[in-house]
């Protein structure tokens, strides 16, 4: 290529560099911008149930937790139950490995009563910093 | 090749099969770290049908690609590179299939589903290691050499997007990748960017690696090399880890912001992959 000499740049190439540049700025604007909105605060687990299926094997409820926190949390404990009143029908739990910041995980749980039938509540009851 | 312009039929296929034996080997060095990692096997079973046919599809032009500057044999029109890139590809998906068989990762008695997903993501690294061992350690003679000072700028994009992919796809299943972005902070991320950035530069341009870019190689100063070359490169590198973690689906819980520091973890190793890429090819 050397020998060549200057070899001249098309308008195209200068083109993909902008466009280069365009993430590289683009990525660095989100991430300052998240830096500068950032704080360290407790993660804040909230779980919505997505659907209720009657399975061979019981109730399936499928749930998403999502982080509204401001830090990620991990090996959260999600306690779900069945409650009539004051008294607990049934209760089932699942551990997620980790959810970030401002991101949710699907998981479920399996009842043999129908929860249709009763209140039905589900909570993260601990959690451990990544 | 010896100076007989015409050889043999039985030399033309011995050659062939010599080749293919290069494109094994290099199959088996770039394919077995992905191979030997329990996630890949399970994605394979899990992943939908659309993102793995994405993933083949993807993989096939790029093939093409490096085989028009490296090549499986010297090739001198597209209709040759599509075959050979093709030949590379078969040559993937048999060396994956034999040794997930050797391993007994893949068995009669699991679902078709399963074995043929196994071995089709098995197959992106096997066939890029494929068509570099036959560029890297085959025979050279001058039409490589020519095909070396073709080159061009589109080339060395090329390479550096092979590089990206052949060194975070090992990376990019692993729940190691969310680990890690998820503990990191704003940051952090911010100064993975600006490392990634200077150390893709450097191991082009500074740092004195056999086959070490000229400095000046079109008479172009500092920034017109760093913003045509490392900025873009390093957008490729982000594109790249972009792809493969759509494919693998593991955008699919994730706010933005998350999404983005996953690829900004894995554009580390990919950008480092899409530096060494420049030098080595």
């Amino acid at each position: 290529m050397a020998e060549e000499g200057p070899r001249e740049i098309g308008w195209l190439e200068w083109g993909v560099a902008g466009l280069g540049a365009a993430i590289v700025v683009g990525v660095l604007g989100v991430l300052t911008h998240e830096a500068l909105t950032y704080e360290d605060g407790p993660p804040a687990i909230v779980a919505t149930v997505d659907d209720v299926s009657r399975g061979s094997g019981g109730y399936v409820v499928r749930f998403t937790a999502k982080n509204e926190g401001a830090s990620t949390a991990a090996e959260i404990l999600m306690l779900a139950e069945l409650k009539q009143g004051d008294e607990v029908l049934e209760s089932a739990e699942v551990t997620l490995d980790y959810v970030a910041r401002k991101s949710s995980k699907q998981a479920g749980v399996v009842f043999v009563r129908d929860p249709a039938g009763a209140e039905l509540t589900i909570r993260a009851t601990s959690y451990r910093k990544p | 090749m010896a100076p007989a312009q015409t050889p043999s039929r039985r030399d033309v296929e011995l050659d062939f099969l010599a080749g293919v034996g290069r494109a094994v080997g290099g199959a088996a060095v770039f394919s077995l770290p992905v191979l030997m990692t329990m996630e890949m096997w399970s994605l394979g079973a899990s992943l939908d049908r659309w993102r793995l046919l994405a993933l083949v599809a993807g993989l096939i032009p790029l093939l093409v690609g490096l085989s028009r500057f490296i090549g499986f044999e010297e090739t001198t029109c597209w209709r040759d590179d599509i075959r050979d890139a093709l030949v590379a590809f078969a040559v993937g998906v048999v060396t994956s299939a034999v040794i997930l068989s050797l391993f007994g990762l893949i068995e009669p008695r699991m679902s078709f589903d399963e074995i043929m997903g196994a071995i089709v993501i098995e197959s992106v690294p096997a066939s890029l290691g494929a068509v570099v061992a036959q560029g890297q350690f085959g025979k050279a003679d001058e039409s490589d050499e020519r095909h070396a000072r073709e080159a061009g700028y589109w080339a060395e994009l090329l390479f550096m997007a092979a590089g990206a992919i052949y060194l975070c796809f090992s990376v990019a299943p692993t729940e190691e990748v969310d680990l890690i972005s998820a503990e990191m902070t704003p940051f952090h991320a911010i100064a993975l960017v600006l490392v990634s950035l200077a150390a893709m530069h450097s191991v082009v341009y500074v740092l004195q690696y056999a086959g070490q870019e000229p400095v000046d190689p079109e008479g172009a100063g500092f920034w017109s090399l760093f913003a045509r070359y490392t900025v873009v490169g390093y957008a490729l590198s982000l594109l790249v880890c972009f792809a493969l973690m759509w494919t693998f689906g593991r955008f699919d819980d994730l706010g933005v912001e998350a999404a983005l520091r996953l690829c900004v973890t894995l554009g580390f190793p990919a950008a480092v992959g899409a530096a060494f890429a420049r030098l080595i090819v």
